[in-house]
């Protein structure tokens, strides 16, 4: 679904150089829930932004769903992101000014769909969310924990083929973060796959793998027995079955 | 997607009517400022002959001073004298020919209670109303006999038809002319006005149409109150008509039409032959002896857009573009701050170019209604400019060349005010935003 192979992102000011990511390589695989975790400033949301077509990288090659998208323009890259990625943030990132229902149309209208087309889809995503009812709503008339489900009917309308979340349950209290967890976790069990930044260590290990992103590299792993027995990965892998449940293995030693 | 991006221009100026009806105000104004301006000098520089230009000559004659050059316009003078008038006409060389003076005449109808009243009377030649494409609504010129044995003829403007006829067909009827009767032989429309007066310069280049029209030569019967220059380069003994009309006093304006380049040659000789006689009578003794002026020409030779009028279009054009760099900051400033939305459509897969035209949608739309408010703006601009100059009067209004300028500036001021910030928005990092949100 992703493969990263030697990414390398370099941030340039007049007076510094910062090398967000080295040497960076990864895979995600189709129907996998992958957490991402490491220190603030280690290059987590610089990996999201390039796995997301946001942001371009000075070396290596990405694979994304089987094809190269490193050296594309800003039209490619722009529909492939349309078309193949719904992003939720930390802020939810809902546009204030639009109601709940023009918040969720906003990927369609990019995708080009048409009207009949684009209503079925956003009153299917907010029901899906629960938030149906809501649809005439501003943002500013939700609570947070409402407001994150919306920027998931809103990440889910396009039917994208993966999710980028960054910091999804940050800005939420736990009851509120518990249910958008579940949410993630109902959607990746429905074929998703899902690449979900966090700080929280208890989010991280209710997905199948944890990769752990220190100064730019990918330095840690740890599999879940979720991901071992997930009838989503298929076979499970023989690195897989040797794992108990938060087994520790690092990159060496997959 | 432009009703779409038209959607979200409206929204976005809802939120923040303030700025918003700032940049609207500061196009306006400039727009109105720079219209104004671009009307009175689009108006005042046309040349409404211009598809006669090559055919119609304004004829000048050099019987000036021999010691001292005419001092104005183009150094020969501008009218002509009776006799030198009289002579080209007599020779009837051109295809048409035209001599005339500005007079005021009183008129009056008795059986209108209208009082009697001086009225703007252009004493001209039959060929004035073909030459300079006056328009009937009644009737038509008089007959070339009624030139050269002067009959009491008359034709009168719309208006005046209106006052003392009350707008029916006149032709036939009699008026008063100076205590004689002359008969109408037809109405002019009031529509039918050159702007400027090509015809005649020497008097306002941009007053009204003249109310009446009778045939030049009856000025050799009586002397008409001359109401135009009547200019002269040495002391004359003038006891009597007679003398006037044979002293070397100009005060006639002459156009000549030649069709052909045979015929320009045929009366350039004609007037060369003339003057080489006149010669041998002591006059014309500055040279050249005679210039033949395209309406072109002779509108240059007249000034009639003055250098202030250039200056004036060209700081026009310079506050337009400050009002327009004032709108681009206050538009920069709007838009950056939707710079986190940007970046949102942007992640949701919007491109650059979505971006870019979804604003610029904004500044269009800005534009628009400041183009609007300036075209109310000029109306009250060009109100105060006929309130302040009466010449003016009918200069000073829309036309069809205004309404496109207004529609060109409309667009120019919005691409302009718009494209940078626009651009900008459109290539902000949107990664830079998402967290910041």
């Amino acid at each position: 679904m992703l493969k990263m192979n030697a990414v390398r992102k370099i941030y340039r000011t007049d007076m510094i150089e910062t090398h967000a990511l080295r040497d960076f390589n990864l895979e995600v695989k189709e129907g996998e829930f992958v957490a991402v975790t490491g220190p603030s400033g280690s290059g987590k949301t610089t990996f999201l932004n390039i796995a997301g077509l946001l942001e371009t990288f000075e070396e290596g090659q990405y694979l994304l769903d089987g094809n190269d998208v490193s050296r594309l323009n800003d039209n490619v890259r722009s529909k492939l992101r349309n078309e193949k990625i719904g992003f939720i943030f930390q802020g939810f990132n809902l546009i204030s000014d639009l109601t709940i229902f023009d918040n969720v149309d906003v990927p369609l209208r990019y995708r080009g769909f048409s009207s009949t087309e684009r209503k079925t889809r956003i009153q299917h995503a907010l029901d899906m969310v629960g938030l149906a009812a809501r649809a005439r709503h501003l943002p500013s008339q939700l609570s947070g924990g409402q407001q994150q489900r919306v920027a998931i009917a809103r990440a889910l309308a396009g039917e994208p083929k993966f999710l980028l979340a960054d910091e999804p349950t940050g800005n939420l209290d736990s009851l509120m973060a518990r249910q958008v967890m579940d949410m993630l976790e109902d959607i990746n069990k429905n074929g998703m796959t899902i690449v979900m930044v966090t700080h929280d260590p208890d989010l991280a290990r209710r997905a199948h793998r944890n990769i752990q992103i220190v100064d730019g590299q990918v330095t840690d792993f740890k599999i879940y027995e979720s991901y071992a027995v997930s009838p989503i990965s298929g076979s499970p892998t023989d690195t897989a079955r040797r794992v108990d449940s938060g087994e520790h293995m690092t990159a060496k030693t997959i | 997607m432009w009703q779409y991006y038209l959607r979200l221009s409206l929204l976005s100026l809802r939120k923040t009517p303030v700025l918003s009806l700032l940049m609207v105000l500061a196009i306006a104004t400039g727009i109105a400022a720079n219209l104004t301006i671009l009307t009175m000098h689009s108006v005042v520089s046309s040349n409404p002959l211009a598809h006669k230009n090559e055919q119609l000559f304004a004829v000048q004659l050099n019987t000036w001073n021999p010691a001292r050059e005419y001092s104005a316009l183009n150094n020969l003078p501008p009218q002509l004298t009776f006799k030198d008038a009289k002579a080209i006409y007599d020779a009837d060389v051109a295809d048409e020919i035209v001599v005339m003076q500005k007079a005021n005449i009183i008129i009056h109808q008795r059986e209108s209670s209208e009082t009697p009243s001086a009225y703007h009377t252009r004493m001209t030649t039959r060929d004035f109303f073909s030459m300079f494409d006056v328009k009937f609504i009644y009737g038509g010129p008089w007959s070339k006999e009624a030139d050269k044995n002067p009959e009491r003829v008359v034709i009168l403007s719309e208006g005046l038809n209106n006052k003392f006829f009350e707008g029916v067909d006149s032709s036939g009827k009699t008026i008063e002319l100076d205590g004689q009767l002359f008969t109408v032989m037809g109405v002019v429309s009031e529509k039918w006005q050159l702007v400027p007066n090509v015809y005649d310069l020497n008097n306002l280049a941009f007053e009204p149409a003249p109310d009446a029209y009778i045939p030049f030569f009856l000025v050799a019967e009586r002397a008409y109150q001359n109401w135009g220059n009547i200019q002269a380069w040495f002391s004359e003994d003038v006891k009597s008509n007679q003398d006037f009309l044979q002293s070397e006093k100009i005060w006639i304006q002459a156009w000549v039409s030649l069709n052909s380049a045979d015929k320009y040659q045929e009366f350039s000789h004609f007037l060369e032959s003339y003057i080489a006689t006149q010669k041998e009578r002591g006059r014309f003794k500055r040279s050249p002896g005679y210039q033949l002026n395209t309406p072109e020409e002779w509108l240059d030779i007249h000034n009639v857009v003055s250098t202030d009028n250039k200056q004036l279009l060209m700081l026009s054009f310079v506050f337009l573009i400050i009002c327009l760099i004032n709108s681009t900051v206050l538009m920069l400033a709007k838009l950056l701050r939707k710079a986190p939305e940007a970046g949102i459509r942007r992640a949701l897969g919007a491109s650059r170019s979505s971006i870019f035209f979804q604003h610029l949608m904004e500044a269009f739309v800005i534009g628009v209604a400041g183009s609007m408010l300036g075209l109310l703006f000029s109306l009250g601009g060009l109100a105060g400019v006929r309130e302040l100059y009466s010449s003016y009067e009918n200069v000073a209004v829309f036309n069809s060349v205004t309404v496109m300028s207004a529609v060109l500036l409309a667009l120019a001021a919005t691409l302009l005010s718009g494209l940078l910030p626009a651009w900008r928005i459109s290539h902000a990092a949107p990664a830079k935003y998402l967290k910041t949100q």
